[in-house]
């Protein structure tokens, strides 16, 4: 089950995701309220995935993660912000996140952003694609799970 | 200037209304854009505020009335019962969170349409807090719902972020 830490100075945020994303099989491991905790967070627990917000209090999001990157290249970021610019996208990108989300954030947004990071996750909650088109269209072997895991 | 702060003030009235039918469903009628102080300004609870930064530096505050409020944190909260300290750090970051998602989606110079930055938000709680001067410019919109009033403000260029 991948590890995930939410970065975020809104507590509502946090809360939601950490709900969407328990309820899609992932394990949060933390949460941390600007750039700073989540540097520390980062270097203790060692996610395979973290949610990041851009605009926070301390040390904004695109600064934390070009920090995580001078130790950490394997863990895997999306940004998670209200900026729908394209500047903040490219610099986000540019400083090593994987994907972005403009907010507000949704199951299904969030959904859509996580397959394409974790191919070959196992989104457990059936319920999600009861009402969706986006179907899984076959089951995925543990092993190949592990092999995810072991790629990054 | 005048111009100017009416060319912020009504991306930021559309993008409002947008996201209360978009995302919360909650159905609006958007009233004009005025340059009068609020009649009481005290009464507007619920508010934040940020700052823009960039090539343009202003204030902008919202608030809701409280049946309003209590509807959209209603929404967030997804049928989960939350109470006393916990409950008010959440409605604050409600009111935090909507200004954030507002105004980082629509807001750029109006003159040459170039993106500004925003600082993360601060509950306020009464918008009166912000605008003792009496002497400031500020621009005024309210949208109608429901379940009460959404009230946008937006005050002139200052020097210093805060």
């Amino acid at each position: 089950m991948p590890r995930v830490l939410i970065v975020d100075d809104s507590l509502i945020v946090r809360r939601n995701m950490q709900k969407f994303l328990t309820k899609l099989s992932f394990e949060v491991i933390g949460e941390a309220k600007n750039g700073l905790e989540a540097i520390e967070m980062c270097s203790k627990h060692s996610p395979d995935l973290i949610t990041m917000d851009i605009t926070m209090p301390d040390m904004d999001g695109i600064t934390a993660v070009k920090k995580i990157r001078e130790f950490d290249q394997n863990v895997r970021i999306i940004m998670s912000t209200s900026h729908g610019q394209e500047k903040m996208v490219l610099d986000s990108i540019k400083a090593g996140a994987r994907g972005y989300m403009l907010k507000p954030i949704t199951e299904e947004k969030l959904v859509n952003t996580l397959k394409k990071i974790f191919p070959l996750h196992r989104f457990i909650d059936e319920s999600y694609y009861e009402h969706s088109n986006d179907k899984p269209t076959e089951e995925v072997d543990e092993k190949d799970i592990a092999n995810s895991e072991e790629e990054k | 200037m005048q111009d100017m702060l009416k060319g912020l003030l009504l991306p930021l009235r559309d993008r409002s209304a947008e996201y209360l039918e978009s995302e919360l469903e909650i159905q609006t009628k958007i009233q004009g854009v005025s340059s009068k102080i609020f009649t009481n300004p005290t009464s507007i609870k619920n508010s934040s505020l940020l700052a823009t930064t960039g090539s343009i530096e202003v204030y902008v505050a919202m608030g809701y009335d409280g049946t309003l409020f209590e509807e959209i944190v209603k929404i967030f909260l997804q049928g989960d019962e939350v109470e006393g300290e916990e409950l008010i750090e959440i409605k604050e970051s409600i009111s935090c969170e909507l200004i954030n998602i507002i105004v980082g989606n629509a807001i750029k110079n109006p003159i040459d349409n170039t993106s500004l930055n925003i600082t993360p938000p601060l509950y306020i709680d009464e918008m009166s807090s912000v605008f003792k001067d009496k002497n400031s410019k500020i621009l005024t919109t309210n949208i109608e719902t429901i379940y009460g009033n959404i009230y946008i403000a937006i005050t002139h260029p200052f020097k210093k972020s805060f």
